[in-house]
């Protein structure tokens, strides 16, 4: 172990004590705990490394292992063996690189410069603890070297040499930084390049100095490293080493701080730049974002942390169809830059345009590692850039297209100072001349509301100097004398020159003719609103309530503007129009539209007036409606003469219908058809046709009239509907039932306001009897001619008279000769006396007979109607006959019905008749060869409502055709008939309005027939 | 009065007719009945004195028809017009050849015959006349 120290033998003591003395202070404990674990088992071996002082003075480190080789009765460890070994120069090695590791470590971890470059002094030292080591750092800029880091060097040196500039022969160091290789001044006091510091080593004790220059990657001077002693010494090969390995930590510590230093730089610039910065690793698949600055976070709202690790398509948020990114990708495949303009998208939603710029990075092989990409927002840019272009284009637009003349006027001389073409064309002067002319002189010198247009003017530009922009209206004048109404704006110009107001006027000439023209339009509306005939009014479609009327409806409905508006006005519908008023209302709701609804409204003093009721909508923007607009035409008088019209054509048809005449009226079309509108009743009674068929089908009119009398109706009809002209026709028809009657048919026409005929009326008459009276008036009158050409109704009387005398004339004579005979009592047989008896009592009958018949020819008229039971009568007359009628072995037998209506007539005359019947049939049958003679007297109801009486008998019946003659006066098949009965009895029952008839029956006798109508009065009155 | 004088009646109605012979043979005259004026034209021959009692309203002639035929022939015969009512009827009067008297219905049988026996004494008389006449 001695001479592992360097001690003479003499010097070593063998006693643990002498070799602890020997052991450094600070690593005793180390040494004594490790022996202490060994001895008490804890571990298996002894092992420890420690310094011990050598001889010369040096601290060497020793490896000192052992173990127990001894143990007592207690097993405690007793003697022990080991080695000692010195592990100096591995301990050297070891520190060396230890503090290696540590100045790398503080490099890796960031520390400072200063921190770092201290520990590699620090280094120095601990591998020769003799030297004093600095670092001085060349500053490019100045060819200066500075210290940097602690070292223990005096300070005054420190100060002395700090900045000094490097140079061929400037001390060790500045020499060695010149040149960039190392120079070894193994005495400063004897070597050149210190001679002008000698004093100051000298001073700080410094005899040499290595210095070893600090080169960067490229070979660079980026320092100095320098080992001074304090004695002259060369250094060894180790020593060499140190300051080497000292120059190369140095060069990688100040590289590292110079990268951190321009990292930091570039970090803070691009952390205070406005554009937005993402670095994207080219080589991933994915090509994610590995970096991006605060304003790329501040632009797209999204966080570093959202950010990195994405690929930057997330911006595109969908927008991947835009050109510029085509342009991206095809620049990212092609490994090259580029900058687009693409739309973005803010983590907001909010879309911006975004300038972007990619650069790729490369590395050594010329591989793009990275891209590199700047977003510059440029949205405010772009939308300001639009609007500018819009202003701009719509500035150039008024200023192009405007109408305005414009003027700059210099206040302080009046003088106007320059015109625009506007102007020049509105005051029909040249600019030169303009700018020579007096303000005044552009204007009248009144304006239209008679103020003075130089008062006016010299208020307007007060007001425009004070700071305001008048708008007014002005009356210009031009240089041919014409007036021209303009508006100007007047306002004050921003100038160092003087006061300058800037006039533009526009031509309003023609808004002021629209104006005027509008003006006028209005009034005239608001006079035709106020003066219609029609009541106009507007209502709140939510409220009911009017909102305005005009003139009119205030006059017809007798209020105040003030009391009808706001009023609803559902208050002045009459209240029966209730229900219609709250279906209108709901209708116009839906549909926006009311036309002509009739309604009753309410005037102020409560009386009724019939309204037509036409509303419009008023709608909103959306539809929907807000207000109504309505008319109310009064239209009272139309529904009064409507009402008149109705009343009167019910009372015209209730007339129509109880008269036997037929009314008929026939629309007629423009096409020239026509049809049937109304037939009266009466049409059934006449024609036996129902009204339906007719109304169904207008031909049926003309069809059933007789062929030959066709054409005169026609034509009548025809002559009507060409001329208008009133048209009488006479034809005869044939009814349903066969029958054939005369009408007399009067048409006219209505026309139409342009004279065309619409409408035919008439009135057809039943004219049969008329006609058939006619007739027996004509066959009478042939009749009695042969007795006498009697004519007259006198002549009748005289016919009777004379019929009369001829008993009488007989009765006298005979009576005569039956007296003379008497008297003069001539022979004269008893039956002869009885003969002429017999012949007066036959003839004063006869007379009598006469004269009854006489009677009930003069009791013809008047009549004396009165409503009676037909049963009754009959009933009485046949008490009457029924002694004459036994006599004769005849049976009367009576089949009445018990259902008949009373008629009206004259109970009398009809008795006559009914006895007449019954007394011709007794006569009749008294010629008979008949066994059994026999009357039936029936009465019936037929279907037209007519009474029907009927006397039949099982007599003879009438010989040949003395059915048709049976009714003619004077006819007579009795050989003491008169032939007056019948006629009589005819002309009674027609008198009536009845019929009589006969004809023979399937007994062989004859039966008479009588009508009489039910309604006989009513008809006679009508 | 010549009994040989001839009294014709001419009345339709049969009851008349026959009770005015009886008035006439009352007064024992020859009476010849007709029924109309067409049979007694028919049979009258006009040979001695006589007068016709005729009704002036008959069916078929009239008594006055009847009359203006015998006077167209010239006949001098008086004629009784018998009628009924005398309204309307223009009853002829006196004629050159005849003498005509007029009887309303109903009559006096006693005026019946007067005027009988005036119609026969005017045929006389007015056959002297005549007579005298011619002679003179």
């Amino acid at each position: 172990m001695e001479p592992l120290l360097g001690y003479d033998p003499s010097e070593v003591e063998p006693s643990r004590e002498w070799w602890r003395s020997l052991v450094h202070p600070d690593d005793v404990a180390i040494k004594e705990q490790a022996l202490q674990d060994h001895l008490n088992g804890s571990a298996p071996i002894y092992e420890c490394e420690y310094r011990v002082r050598s001889a010369s003075g040096e601290w060497r480190w020793i490896l000192d292992r052992g173990h127990a080789v001894t143990h007592d009765e207690h097993g405690r460890p007793g003697r022990m063996v080991g080695t000692d070994t010195d592990i100096t120069r591995l301990k050297h090695d070891e520190q060396l690189l230890h503090g290696q590791n540590r100045i790398l470590e503080a490099i890796a971890t960031g520390k400072p410069l200063s921190d770092v470059l201290s520990l590699v002094i620090e280094l120095v030292e601990t591998a020769d603890p003799d030297a004093i080591a600095t670092v001085l750092l060349l500053n490019p800029q100045t060819q200066s070297l500075h210290g940097v880091g602690r070292n223990r060097l005096p300070a005054f040196f420190n100060r002395a040499i700090d900045g000094l500039k490097i140079g061929p022969d400037t001390g060790a160091c500045g020499t060695a930084a010149f040149r960039g290789e190392r120079v070894v001044a193994a005495d400063v006091m004897t070597h050149d390049f210190w001679k002008d510091y000698r004093n100051l080593a000298a001073e700080a004790g410094i005899r040499a100095c290595w210095s070893e220059p600090v080169l960067g990657r490229n070979g660079q001077v980026l320092g100095v490293s320098a080992i001074y002693h304090n004695v002259p010494c060369e250094p060894a090969e180790a020593s060499l080493d140190i300051i080497e390995s000292a120059a190369r930590l140095s060069a990688i510590a100040i590289q590292r701080d110079q990268i951190t230093r321009d990292l930091r730089i570039r970090d803070r610039a691009l952390a205070s730049t406005s554009n937005g910065v993402v670095i994207v690793d080219a080589l991933q698949p994915a090509q994610p974002v590995i970096y991006c600055n605060s304003a790329f976070e501040r632009i797209t709202g999204y966080s570093s942390s959202d950010v990195i690790g994405r690929n930057c398509r997330f911006l595109q948020a969908g927008k991947s169809d835009q050109s510029g990114l085509e342009e991206v990708r095809q620049a990212i495949r092609e490994q090259r830059g580029c900058r687009v303009i693409i739309k973005n998208v803010r983590e907001n939603g909010e879309p911006f345009w975004n300038e972007l710029t990619i650069s790729p990075v490369f590395d050594d092989a010329g591989q793009a590692t990275h891209f590199v990409g700047i977003q510059d927002d440029v949205t405010q840019r772009l939308e300001a850039e639009k609007e500018l272009i819009t202003s701009e284009l719509r500035f150039r637009t008024l200023v192009e297209f405007a109408p305005e003349a414009v003027s700059v006027l210099d206040v302080e001389t009046m003088q106007f100072v320059d015109f625009n073409q506007n102007a020049v064309e509105l005051f029909g002067v040249d600019r030169e001349s303009l700018l020579t002319m007096e303000p005044q002189e552009l204007s009248p010198e009144f304006q239209p509301d008679g103020q003075s247009s130089l008062e006016m003017a010299a208020e307007f530009i007060a007001r425009t100097l004070a700071g305001e922009a008048p708008v007014f209206e002005w009356t210009h004048i031009r240089s041919d004398g014409t007036l021209i109404p303009t508006e100007v704006r007047l306002v004050r110009l921003p100038s160092d020159e003087g006061q300058l107001i800037r006039g533009s006027a526009t031509d309003i000439s023609e808004r002021k003719q629209i104006e005027n023209t509008l003006r006028q339009a209005e009034a005239r509306f608001r006079d035709l609103y106020d003066q219609a005939p029609d009541m106009y009014f507007s209502a709140d479609v939510g409220s009911l309530c009017i909102v305005d009327c005009n003139q009119t409806t205030l006059d017809k409905l007798g209020y105040s503007r003030d009391q009808i508006i706001g009023r609803p006005v559902t208050e002045l519908y009459a209240s029966n129009c209730a229900d219609q008023v709250a279906k209108n209302i709901a209708e116009f709701r839906r549909s926006g539209r009311v036309d002509g609804v009739e309604l009753q409204v309410l005037h102020a003093d409560g009386s009724v007036i019939d309204v037509s009721l036409s509303a419009s909508a008023i709608r909103d923007g959306d539809g929907h409606v807000v207000e109504s607009r309505a008319i109310w035409r009064d239209i009272t008088k139309r529904k009064q003469a409507e009402r008149e019209r109705t009343e009167a054509l019910t009372r015209f048809e209730s007339i129509a219908s109880n008269i036997p005449d037929c009314f008929w009226r026939t629309r007629v079309n423009p096409d020239g058809s026509y049809q049937v509108e109304y037939v009266s009743p009466a049409w059934e009674k006449i024609w036996g046709y129902s009204v339906d068929e007719i109304l169904s089908n207008a031909d049926l009119w003309l069809d059933v009239v007789l062929d030959e009398d066709r054409s005169v109706a026609q034509q009548a009809f025809e002559a009507v509907l060409k001329t208008g002209e009133r048209q009488t026709a006479s034809y005869r028809i044939r009814t349903r039932d066969g029958q054939v009657r005369w009408l007399e048919d009067r048409m006219s026409a209505a026309l139409d306001e342009s004279g065309r005929v619409i409408l035919l009326e008439g009135v057809a008459r039943d004219v049969s009897e008329q006609r058939n009276a006619e007739e027996l008036a004509r066959q009478q009158m042939e009749q009695l001619a042969h007795v006498g050409r009697l004519t007259t109704v006198g002549e009748l009387a005289t016919g009777i008279a004379h019929e009369l005398n001829q008993p009488l004339t007989t009765i006298v004579n005979t009576a005569f000769i039956c007296e003379q005979n008497l008297t003069q009592e001539k022979e004269f047989s008893s039956d002869k006396i009885r003969k002429s008896v017999t012949t007066i009592s036959d003839q004063a009958f006869r007379a009598s007979e006469i004269i009854r018949r006489l009677r009930s020819l003069v009791k013809r008229t008047p009549l004396a109607v009165s409503d009676f039971d037909v049963n009754r009568a009959i009933n009485e007359v046949v008490s009457l006959i029924r002694p004459i009628a036994r006599q004769n072995v005849i049976s009367v037998q009576l089949s009445l019905n018990d259902s008949l209506p009373c008629i009206r007539a004259d109970e009398i005359q009809v008795q006559q008749v009914i006895l007449n019947l019954l007394k011709n049939a007794c006569d009749a049958l008294l010629q008979a060869q008949t066994v059994e003679r026999q009357i039936v007297v029936e009465s019936h109801l037929t279907d037209t409502n007519d009474v029907m009486i009927s006397v039949s008998d099982n007599g003879p019946g009438l010989p040949g055709d003395a059915a048709s003659q049976a009714f003619e006066a004077f006819f007579s098949t009795k050989d003491d008939g008169m032939g007056m009965g019948l006629a009589i009895s005819r002309s009674i029952i027609e008198t009536h309005r009845g019929h009589l008839w006969t004809e023979n029956n399937s007994q062989g006798g004859a039966t008479f027939w009588l009508t009489l109508p039910v309604t006989m009065e009513r008809r006679r009155r009508a | 009065m010549s009994t040989s004088a001839t009294v014709y009646v001419v009345d339709d109605d049969e009851a008349v007719r026959k009770s005015t012979v009886s008035l006439v043979e009352a007064m024992e005259l020859p009476v010849r009945p007709y029924e109309s004026a067409e049979d007694f034209l028919a049979e009258f021959d006009n040979n001695g004195p006589a007068c016709l009692i005729v009704d002036v309203r008959m069916p078929g002639m009239s008594g006055i028809e009847l009359f203006d035929i015998l006077t167209a022939r010239g006949i001098r015969l008086p004629v009784i017009f018998v009628t009924g009512h005398s309204e309307g009827v223009t009853i002829p009067g006196q004629s050159d050849s005849a003498t005509t008297w007029y009887l309303e219905k109903p009559f006096h049988p006693r005026e019946l015959q007067q005027q009988v026996r005036w119609a026969l004494d005017s045929y006389l008389t007015q056959g002297a006349e005549s007579s005298l006449r011619n002679a003179g």
